[in-house]
């Protein structure tokens, strides 16, 4: 893992279009901005993996879905 | 005319994917499951395999609402609430009655565009999954307040502007 040291209102740059900035540093917290394009979405990392798991839960095939709704309107 | 309504199918590009997915599969289909029915199969158009059910989740939990983050309606060029659909992912995997709704992580479109994306909220009265409230066989379906999430995420101070 690459691991460097930013100071407040420093930047980094990450492939050819994505920029992260320290914003704010005050006590535990760092607040960071990042500048990215559409395609990449950016999550923290804790709520992230949970997230994977849940829709990774909730994939379903459609055949399922189809049972799903006819018990629903029993 | 929406340009993603070929032949009467409704399908959705996800710039971003979705989380927890490969991140080739961006294109679904939408179909609801029913006429009238809250309930709608999002299947992926790269793996027929792959697919999600979704709910309207304003029809059990009316009082649902929330901010849109500003990155996320930027990514999906939304400026306005009429612009917008919103559908919330049912995780039915342990059966009907046991079925839970992620509340913390909607699919939001940007109908005219035919994008969307699944927003992660920084709220927190909601959760990843709250039950859906799926009467027993027979009972007519009742809309009922969000219940308290199975998981709570802790947020530090400071987030949500």
């Amino acid at each position: 893992m690459l691991v460097l040291t930013r100071k407040k209102g420093q930047a980094l740059v990450i492939g050819s279009n994505i920029r992260v900035v320290v914003v704010d540093v005050s006590g535990d917290y760092v607040r960071i901005g990042i500048d990215a394009p559409l395609e990449v979405s950016v999550y923290r990392e804790e709520l992230y993996r949970e997230l994977q798991e849940e829709n990774r839960a909730s994939m379903v095939s459609r055949r399922a879905a189809t049972e799903l709704e006819k018990a629903i309107k029993k | 005319m929406n340009p993603n309504l070929r032949e009467g199918r409704t399908v959705l590009h996800f710039p971003a994917g979705i989380p927890g997915l490969p991140p080739e599969l961006k294109d679904f289909e939408l179909l609801a499951l029913a006429p009238d029915s809250p309930f709608f199969f999002l299947q992926s158009l790269q793996d027929e395999h792959t697919g999600f059910i979704l709910v309207n989740p304003f029809f059990f939990f009316p009082t649902y609402e929330f901010e849109l983050p500003e990155e996320d309606a930027a990514a999906l060029g939304i400026s306005s609430p009429e612009q917008v659909a919103v559908f919330c992912i049912v995780n039915a995997r342990r059966g009907l009655k046991k079925a839970t709704v992620n509340l913390l992580a909607p699919v939001v479109v940007n109908v005219a565009a035919g994008t969307a994306r699944q927003v992660v909220l920084v709220d927190r009265r909601y959760g990843l999954r709250h039950p859906l409230p799926v009467a027993a066989a027979g009972e007519s379906v009742k809309p009922v307040p969000p219940e308290e999430p199975a998981a709570v995420q802790g947020e530090p101070p400071g987030e949500g502007e």
